[in-house]
């Protein structure tokens, strides 16, 4: 009896402290989630718009009559799941923004992921961001020799020029997946005095590749691509190519 | 009763640790929606912009009145440069969208230099016409491409979740995921348009590769080694050994010197061909920085004398953690021609040269046939903006846009007390450049 007791003690405290950790985090969670825009039981023409374009994609097959039944929810909610979406069958700023319609109301949340660093550098010859440039070299060349980390600079600097790649030293460098210490963050360390050093060189106009636009590490490169592009010269564990 | 305890407390736990997985599931939901939605949004403005390139290019092309159609060619070409920024922004390996980026570049440079021109007041020529035509069949082709792309993506069969996997892995295969797939299909078969040669700086004239205007043997790297240590001084140079050399189109020789100062050390570039010093880097710190900076352009024009290249005039200078970087242009006769330029850096602790670079010059400077410039100084003069204060003229050869050079008046002026350097075409008495100077702390810079 005693101790059926305290089982039913525990679970019941047991109970009590998840649905309360649950809580608070479904109003964290709240806050900053999506607001309802267009849900079940509204009529307008925005619902209308919602249908057209489920009709057009092929998620909704019911009448356009702008009324958000049950067939709208169901559709909206195959859109979110093959979206990846919250489910949860009404749009808010996410989904609308995902369907390409624009509710006319508030705008959609800017990520907050896109602060620009702060041109801490100080310069402005040669066009470029030698602080950007230097976090560059720090994240990619660190531990390399000096020329390397003017050779990697370089590199940035020759695919601005170039129309094949983006053409700016932010396009460039923030490019998704083409630079490894862009993706796993460490672009985000404070460059060393050399990397700064080494980012004015190459802005300066030193470029000991002569034109590369590409440079892979052989020992982790396994693209065959990569291979087949000649290379122009080999500084420390770094091979450019062009 | 001691057991009952310790199942309760790791029962309390378990729920945290659930409660914790299920708080950054969440949040990794969140954190995927977001990006998503970047994505989207950029691929979203891809296809609208590739919609009204392709739009804008036709109407171009029908419009009788040129005012029309300057005003389209100048939306195709801000509307190309905005969909480069937002192919750039895809998670695609870059190599699956080479083609399709050079296009996209290509055609925004293009159509700016058709809009200079008409805007000059020159008609479209036929060929550049039929390059258009092209260039606007080649827009249709990558629009249907991409209007199904968006369908795949819409009706749910392409994941960008699958693509940043992907992108992940810089540099790897890029041809493994769904829409790497289908642009390399779209580079493969849409992609298709004449060489563009015109007055821009993507035109194809600038992306052949450089090539060293130098003359005599090949030497071998014993040979450089000796041309190495001699540039920076028998008597300095400890010892050497072989570093980086290059290959392709511009061949050199590597050479790693110590010095016996201590200062350094230095890598040497040496052209295979004809055993010029291509450029000097200096891979140390510099400690101290005491000196004067007129004192350290004396050093770097007597470095310039001694190496052998005579008549050249300083230009600009720039000075940084002890460094200073000095541009040098060559005199030839009245004109200073800009596109033979050398770089040399000072140290401005001991007043060596620890930086060399003239690339730009050896591929560059030759003999050149500079002639009398039809326009007279004062009629040049007369060209100029009434408001700006004259305080300086000269004869200047500079870089054209697409690689060619330029005969020009070079005239220094004041204006609202800013600094301005305005280029005036001596034959045709085109502006052909305005540069705004700015003097700051760290030198003389222009933009």
């Amino acid at each position: 009896m005693k101790t059926r007791n305290r089982l039913l003690v525990i679970t019941i405290l047991l109970t009590f402290f998840i649905s309360a950790v649950m809580i608070v985090q479904y109003v964290q969670s709240g806050n900053d989630a999506e607001e309802t825009l267009v849900y079940w039981g509204m009529y307008g023409d925005k619902v209308f718009e919602v249908q057209q374009k489920l009709k057009q994609w092929g998620y909704y097959d019911g009448p356009i009559d702008g009324y958000y039944g049950a067939p709208t929810f169901e559709a909206v909610k195959k859109f979110q799941a093959r979206n990846g979406l919250a489910v949860d069958g009404t749009v808010g700023n996410q989904t609308a923004a995902a369907m390409g319609i624009n509710l006319g109301t508030k705008p959609p949340a800017t990520g907050g992921g896109t602060s620009a660093p702060p041109s801490r550098g100080g310069d402005r010859g040669g066009g470029g961001n030698v602080y950007l440039l230097a976090q560059a070299i720090h994240g990619e060349a660190r531990g390399e020799p000096y020329l390397g980390k003017v050779a990697v600079a370089a590199v940035v600097l020759n695919r601005v020029a170039d129309p094949r790649f983006p053409n700016t030293i932010e396009g460039v460098i923030y490019q998704p997946g083409a630079f490894t210490a862009v993706s796993d963050g460490q672009i985000n360390l404070a460059p060393d005095d050399e990397s700064l050093r080494a980012a004015r060189d190459a802005l300066n106009g030193w470029d000991p590749t002569y034109g590369a636009v590409y440079y892979y590490n052989p020992a982790k490169a396994t693209s065959a691509w990569i291979w087949s592009r000649p290379v122009h010269l080999v500084i420390g564990k770094h091979h450019f190519a062009t | 009763m001691s057991r009952w305890i310790i199942t309760g407390l790791l029962a309390v736990a378990l729920a945290i640790t659930g409660v914790w997985g299920y708080n950054q599931y969440l949040e990794n939901q969140d954190h995927t929606i977001r990006t998503d939605n970047l994505y989207k949004k950029s691929f979203y403005e891809l296809v609208g912009r590739v919609d009204n390139i392709e739009s804008g290019l036709s109407k171009a092309m029908v419009s009788g009145d040129q005012g029309q159609s300057i005003a389209m060619l100048s939306d195709v070409w801000r509307q190309a440069d905005s969909a480069s920024t937002n192919l750039g922004q895809l998670p695609l390996s870059h190599i699956a969208l080479n083609k399709t980026s050079k296009y996209l570049s290509q055609l925004s440079d293009y159509c700016r230099y058709l809009t200079m021109k008409a805007g000059e007041g020159k008609p479209i020529s036929l060929d550049e016409m039929k390059n258009l035509k092209e260039l606007k069949n080649s827009s249709v082709r990558l629009n249907n491409e991409l209007k199904d792309l968006e369908s795949n993506v819409n009706k749910g069969m392409v994941t960008w979740q699958e693509m940043r996997d992907m992108s992940n892995e810089s540099l790897m295969d890029a041809s493994q995921d769904l829409v790497g797939k289908q642009f390399t299909k779209i580079e493969e078969t849409s992609i298709e348009y004449p060489t563009l040669i015109y007055d821009g700086p993507f035109s194809e004239t600038l992306l052949r590769p450089k090539k060293l205007r130098v003359s005599g043997k090949k030497i071998d790297y014993k040979e450089a080694e000796r041309i190495a240590i001699d540039f920076l001084g028998r008597n300095r140079v400890e010892s050497a050994d072989k570093g980086a050399e290059t290959q392709g189109e511009i061949e050199t020789w590597g050479v790693n010197l110590k010095t016996r100062d201590g200062e350094g050390p230095y890598f040497v570039s040496v052209s295979k061909m004809g055993g010029k010093v291509v450029s000097l880097i200096c891979e140390g710190a510099v400690q101290g920085a005491g000196m004067d900076i007129g004192k350290a352009e004396d050093a770097a024009k007597k470095f310039l004398r001694e190496k052998g290249y005579k008549d050249m005039i300083p230009t600009y200078e720039q000075h940084h953690g002890g460094m200073a970087v000095f541009n040098f242009a060559h005199k030839d006769g009245d004109f200073i021609v800009y596109p033979d330029l050398i770089k040399v850096k000072i140290s401005l602790d001991t007043g060596n040269p620890i930086g060399f670079e003239a690339l730009n010059y050896l591929v560059a400077h030759r003999e050149r046939d500079l002639k009398e410039p039809k326009l007279s100084p004062e009629d040049a003069r007369k060209l100029i903006n009434r408001n700006l204060e004259i305080t300086s003229e000269r004869l200047a050869v500079i870089p054209g846009k697409s690689g060619n050079e330029i005969e020009c008046y070079e005239f220094k002026g004041k204006f609202d007390n800013e600094n301005f350097i305005i280029y005036i075409n001596s034959d045709t008495g085109r502006e052909e450049n305005i540069l705004k100077v700015l003097n700051t702390d760290n030198g003389t810079m222009v933009i």
